[in-house]
């Protein structure tokens, strides 16, 4: 039996698009976003710098990022026939490892049927965890930057896999109640904790794209090794060759109040090892979140993730548990949005190995205001304040664990 | 010759018309009924129909037997809804599903009364079914869960839909007739409400229902431009 590998899923995927595309005609929609404007990232120290260029800083951007092109998103969806429909999403930005890349690539397989409702979804995606991120290429409509929770999923998980989901409509049923349960299997994420467990939480909107690097800080702790030790991760890459699972659930009351709960488990081998040296890490979580709209202007969204992660052994290795959750209200008064988020966020070390410090833990405060000028132009401006103690900063000499960066932004967004 | 030919045609063409107004005017009848709950409180978009009851007046089986609109009904479908929520149609009518929304609806119902599906279309797309058999057609879309909306078909020209006062009014000849209701929302006490209604006596008739009508779960219809749909 052949291997089923990440890229065999993709390539499948892929195949299946080619053949219903030599069948029919299949229709085309774009849809792309540009972003940009003005940052200002204000932080006490030089080391605090992003952690996408190695440093132990929190936030996305630099002292010296001033006027940027923040990131760019094509979207590019259509059908098949009436049940087969693709959607890719193409992304843009101006740092990280990699400039272009896609986020998403998946073709839905929904059929008509009388009663429940059943679709598959195969390809690259992300699991529908997240109430907060539902603007154009997973996006959040409220604030600029994530919750680090999300920040966390854009960063470190995607699901390489299928996906099946059943629905049991309400108002087909005339009750007030919608249900959806879904079951995932999923290849990669083999890395899925590692750069939360050493950097610890972060708050940006910044999604790795397929097969790009992500680095790790220059951290002190890392020389104690006789080997090489990778310095960057590849959060698409398949290391142990077992599937992982999710299963969800979502609970819908009229269209007024969500709550979706979901058991993550990338079922990784904390043994498995790469020729670079980079293990697996065994993570699993439980992600809980809501939303409830007081009125059509006026809304409360929020999110509580529990788990732990471990690479390698108890004893020589890494492991640790990990706390975040995020309140988030938002207020809409005409064309403008207003929005207000609280992050909390921890990881505790559970691991035997005193020269390798993981405990870290936060808050942070984001507070946004959103103008839309018209449907494809809007402006805003959002500010950001997040307090961050990690130990593993205390490894260099004279730093601190504990520091504050706040970051403001002036940003323009147009719609195509 | 073809001249004086053609001014009689029209002649004659006037004179039918002057006949049939008189005819209307004598022998019309404007009745308005109006519908309650339990609780005396008007209710709104209740579908009411009449069929008439003996032996047919020449009135009541010319406009019976009269042709059906040219024009099709619409059912179209606005921010992802069905707009009217409820359309009642003749039987044999032809009914237009145009889509005002900017994205695709895939409609689709499986009521017994006529299964249909119209695959995934957009804007400006034809999609005209003919509804050939009485009764309930419930209608969803297979993208959009919570869209619901009803093609209720009846067997008589005499039909109509409850206003905000809970009142509908019909110009009908003279006679007996039966008169039901229809509603998605009507509990089994009042599904089988039949009246007689004779149009000498009964101008304003008032229907009380026996029980209230089900949750109309109208929220649904609430629009959300953050919806990850």
């Amino acid at each position: 039996m052949p291997r089923i590998t990440c890229k065999r899923i993709l390539f499948t995927a892929a195949a299946l698009v080619i053949c219903f595309e030599s069948q029919s005609s299949p229709s085309i929609e774009v849809r792309g976003l540009l972003e940009g404007g003005y940052i200002n990232a204000d932080y006490d120290k030089p080391w605090l710098n992003s952690w996408l260029e190695e440093g132990v800083g929190v936030l996305r951007f630099n002292r010296d990022d001033n006027l940027l092109l923040t990131q760019g998103v094509l979207e590019i969806a259509g059908d098949f026939s009436s049940d087969l429909s693709y959607h890719v999403t193409a992304n843009a930005y101006p740092d990280g490892d990699k400039k272009f890349g896609l986020t998403e690539a998946f073709i839905t397989y929904s059929p008509l049927s009388p009663g429940l409702k059943h679709q598959i979804q195969v390809g690259m995606f992300y699991p529908k965890m997240s109430l907060e991120n539902v603007d154009l290429g997973w996006n959040s409509p409220f604030t600029y930057s994530f919750s680090a929770i999300n920040s966390w999923l854009a960063e470190e998980l995607r699901t390489i896999g299928a996906q099946w989901s059943v629905t049991r409509s309400g108002r087909k049923n005339n009750s007030p109640h919608t249900y959806t349960v879904s079951a995932a299997v999923f290849k990669a994420n083999d890395v899925l904790g590692a750069l939360l467990t050493w950097r610890g939480w972060a708050i940006h909107n910044r999604q790795t794209m397929y097969n790009e690097a992500l680095p790790f800080a220059d951290y002190f702790q890392f020389n104690q090794f006789d080997i090489d030790v990778p310095n960057s991760e590849v959060i698409t890459e398949e290391t142990d060759g077992r599937w992982g699972v999710y299963v969800g659930s979502h609970w819908r009351y009229l269209k007024s109040t969500d709550v979706r709960i979901y058991v993550y488990d990338n079922n990784a081998d904390p043994l498995a090892i790469e020729d670079n040296n980079q293990y697996a890490w065994d993570t699993q979580f439980l992600s809980v979140s809501f939303q409830h709209k007081f009125n059509s202007d006026f809304r409360i969204l929020g999110q509580w993730l529990t788990g732990k992660t471990q690479m390698g052994t108890p004893e020589k290795g890494v492991s640790g548990d990990y706390d975040a959750w995020y309140l988030l209200a938002s207020y809409r008064w005409n064309a403008h949005r207003f929005s207000a988020r609280y992050d909390k966020f921890s990881v505790q070390e559970t691991d035997l190995h005193p020269t390798d410090p993981n405990d870290s833990h936060g808050s942070s405060l984001t507070l946004a205001w959103r103008y839309d000028i018209n449907p494809s132009l809007n402006v805003g401006s959002e500010w950001t304040s997040t307090t961050s103690s990690n130990e593993s900063r205390t490894l260099w000499q004279d730093w601190a664990a504990k520091h504050t960066q706040q970051q403001l932004m002036l940003l323009a967004q147009y719609r195509f | 010759m073809f001249e004086h030919h053609n001014s009689i045609n029209v002649f004659r063409i006037l004179l039918l018309h002057v006949v049939l107004l008189t005819n209307q005017n004598v022998f019309a009848e404007q009745i308005q009924i109006k519908i309650l709950d339990p609780q005396s409180q008007p209710l709104s978009n209740i579908v009411v129909y009449l069929h008439a009851e003996g032996e047919l007046s020449s009135e009541q089986s010319h406009i019976s037997n009269v042709s059906l609109q040219d024009k099709p009904a619409i059912m179209d479908q606005i921010d992802k809804q069905f707009m009217p929520h409820i359309l009642v149609v003749q039987k044999s009518s032809w009914v237009d599903f145009p889509n005002s929304d900017s994205i695709k609806h895939h409609v689709y119902s499986f009521s017994p009364t006529q299964s249909f599906e119209l695959k995934l279309y957009s804007a400006g797309e034809p999609n005209t079914l003919q509804f050939d058999s009485v009764g309930e057609v419930s209608m969803g879309c297979n993208i959009h869960d919570w869209m619901l909306g009803y093609i209720y078909v009846v067997d008589t020209p005499w039909f109509g839909k409850t206003s905000h006062q809970g009142t509908v009014s019909f110009d009908i000849p003279k006679g007996n007739y039966t008169l039901k209701i229809w509603s998605p929302l009507l509990q089994d006490a009042d599904k089988d409400l039949s009246i007689s209604l004779d149009t000498n006596t009964a101008k304003q008739t008032t229907v009380m229902l026996n029980q209230p009508l089900l949750p109309s779960l109208v929220d649904y219809e609430e629009s959300d431009e953050l919806d990850d749909y």
